[in-house]
């Protein structure tokens, strides 16, 4: 089963001399361990593509199944709680991480956890293993300010992984870090997806970033421009 | 994980600082409460140390407190020979205002007749008078120590005992001397006076067609002795038999030209309602600004507080956190900061409210309606950022 499916996913803003397609019949499967990047301009609709998906936009029209659960149907479907299909099943990464100042490395991650019900003596343990695993051993009680552009990104990844959502959702996620980083930022994200079986979107308007990802989509004026599969490309 | 806690912790000494503000006001708050309840025991404590039922004054005065009264000293006699009464007794009351070691000195002066009514309630130090002349009692405030002498109108009178927290409607402290002492004190005209009196009666007299210079001349020191008498009191207080009608010797008393009886509970509506009801509006309306200054400060607060993380929360929303917590990290913060502001003030308040030089009475129930207001105050004060936490969208997350 695929973990996200999307058809015709339109969003249009205001009406009749003022609307604005930012979003126009974007279609497309995403598999469990799949890594695809969306690639664009600024203005091109990639970021709203991102936030349809991840339930922060309502769309106009169109379809998303989320691991199986229908989430936009034409529209927020009625009574579907958002913050529970968030919480469960996507995961966020942010262009400037957005980890929570005043909660230390573990906590940022422990937050996300017991969002979900994980009692705090477990979440704290599965955020430490976590952490470990991203090479944040040594940083679990630092505030975020005290941490590198990298280090703060590792951490906001480590939040985004840590209820195994079948969807990550990432702004530009190395917007903000220096080539060398990004690189291994990319390259920490496509071993996870590989490993947690997550399908992980990625918007980006970085080319340099774009070699790793199994699928990329260019996006531009709110439409699917293209779609290139391991370099194979097939015009839309 | 409590996340209201956890931004105390990392904006540990700005917490800090904003309670230790909030509780002085709310030290000023409760300081105010403490002085009109001070103002109360100070007015009554007199009234309350006579432990008296009925207050007999002059007629159409509201005395001895809040007006002048001067009747004649006798009239005891006739109330105690009122059914019901067991005992009455002449007091006099005066403000005293002198110079001691260069500095103002005031002070109540009681006058009380040895075993009567209206006498020193405790003495915490030395002894009660025993003799009728010359002998003083004062309250400790006064800090005249034991074996000073008092100079008051020609002549000095010797302290020989401390009372304790006694002090007058306006706040003095209290002395007790004898009825006759106070009364010379207050009525007898000093010798030039005298003097001057005499002779304008000898004149007076000796003008008088149907006396001989010799009648004149006798008649002269017998008119002024009685012109000059000082057996005046400011009130004749009396204690009634238990079970003896109140309102019945009251209303015996009230028929008598030239007198008017107060019950004790009269006293205390002519103090309170009369002499301290604007002081009390005054504090009152002193306190309700100060409790809204403080509303508008912790909401000020709180509302800064939560425009500060406006992107922690859209990022909270974002990640799937619930309202409740979100709710809870704003209404936490604003209940914890009340609750350590009230404790500051308690503390500062508990700590110095003997230093003030009038009266603070911290009351139980005063202090519990103070601290549930402070709740109140609190809650209604995160509401402000809880509505604007509540309206921030996710997408605010995102974005650089």
């Amino acid at each position: 089963m695929d973990a996200l499916q999307i058809e015709k996913l339109t969003k249009i803003y205001g009406s009749g001399d003022t609307e604005v397609v930012a979003l126009s019949d974007a279609t497309f499967d995403v598999a469990p361990g799949e890594l695809v990047a969306i690639l664009g301009p600024s203005g091109s609709g990639k970021t709203t593509l991102l936030t349809t998906i991840g339930l922060v936009t309502e769309p106009t029209r169109g379809r998303v199944v989320l691991d199986g659960e229908l989430i936009v149907d034409h529209g927020w479907p009625a009574g579907l709680d958002l913050k529970r299909v968030r919480r469960e099943k996507l995961g966020f990464i942010f262009q400037a991480h957005n980890l929570i100042p005043f909660l230390t490395t573990v906590e940022n991650v422990m937050i996300a956890l017991e969002n979900n019900g994980v009692a705090a003596k477990e979440a704290r343990e599965r955020s430490v293993e976590l952490l470990r695993s991203l090479g944040l051993g040594h940083r679990l009680d630092h505030y975020p300010a005290l941490l590198s552009g990298g280090e703060s990104q590792r951490t906001a990844i480590a939040r985004a992984l840590a209820n195994r959502p079948r969807v990550i959702l990432a702004d530009e996620p190395t917007a903000a870090l220096d080539t060398e980083n990004g690189k291994n930022v990319m390259r920490l994200l496509k071993k996870l997806a590989v490993e947690n079986h997550s399908a992980i979107l990625v918007v980006t308007h970085d080319q340099r970033m774009v070699e790793g990802f199994d699928r990329i989509f260019e996006v531009s004026d709110g439409r699917i421009v293209n779609e290139r599969r391991n370099g194979i490309s097939a015009d839309a | 994980m409590n996340l209201a806690l956890r931004d105390i912790r990392h904006h540990r000494s700005r917490f800090i600082q904003t309670c230790l503000g909030l509780g002085l006001l709310l030290g000023v708050v409760m300081s105010m409460s403490g002085i009109y309840r001070g103002l109360f025991t100070d007015a009554t404590a007199v009234l309350n140390a006579t432990a008296a039922d009925l207050w007999v004054v002059q007629q159409d005065t509201s005395g001895p407190f809040a007006a002048t009264s001067r009747i004649p000293e006798d009239i005891k006699y006739r109330i105690r020979a009122v059914p019901g009464v067991a005992q009455a007794s002449a007091l006099s009351f005066q403000n005293i205002q002198s110079d001691r070691h260069g500095k103002p000195f005031r002070f109540f002066l009681v006058g009380y007749e040895l075993g009567g009514l209206g006498g020193p309630p405790v003495i915490v130090a030395g002894r009660a008078i025993r003799q009728k002349h010359y002998e003083i009692v004062v309250d400790r405030a006064m800090k005249v120590p034991l074996g000073e002498t008092l100079r008051l109108a020609d002549d000095d009178y010797t302290v020989v005992g401390h009372t304790a927290r006694m002090v007058s409607s306006a706040g003095d402290p209290v002395a007790y001397v004898t009825l006759a002492d106070a009364q010379k004190i207050q009525f007898q005209d000093d010798d030039n006076a005298i003097r001057n009196n005499r002779a304008r009666l000898a004149g007076q007299l000796s003008r008088l067609p149907y006396l001989s210079p010799s009648q004149a001349s006798q008649l002269t020191p017998q008119v002024a002795g009685i012109v000059g008498s000082t057996h005046i009191a400011n009130t004749v207080v009396a204690r009634l038999i238990p079970g003896a009608d109140l309102s019945q010797v009251q209303e015996r008393i009230s028929r008598w030209n030239h007198f008017r009886p107060f019950t004790a509970q009269d006293q205390v509506h002519i103090l309170t309602e009369g002499m301290i009801k604007k002081a009390k509006m005054q504090l009152g309306l002193f306190r309700a600004i100060l409790l809204i200054i403080s509303g508008v400060i912790i909401s000020l607060i709180i509302y800064t507080m939560t425009l500060d993380k406006l992107r922690v929360i859209a990022t909270l929303k974002l990640i799937g956190t619930r309202n409740r917590v979100i709710v809870g990290l704003i209404l936490q913060q604003s209940l914890l900061m009340g609750l350590i502001a009230y404790a500051v003030g308690y503390t500062l308040i508990g700590l110095t409210h003997d230093k003030f030089p009038r009266r603070v009475d911290l009351v139980p129930v005063d202090l519990i309606g103070l601290f549930v207001i402070v709740l109140v105050i609190c809650i209604a004060a995160s509401l402000v950022g809880i509505r604007k936490a509540m309206r921030v969208e996710p997408a605010e997350a995102l974005g650089g």
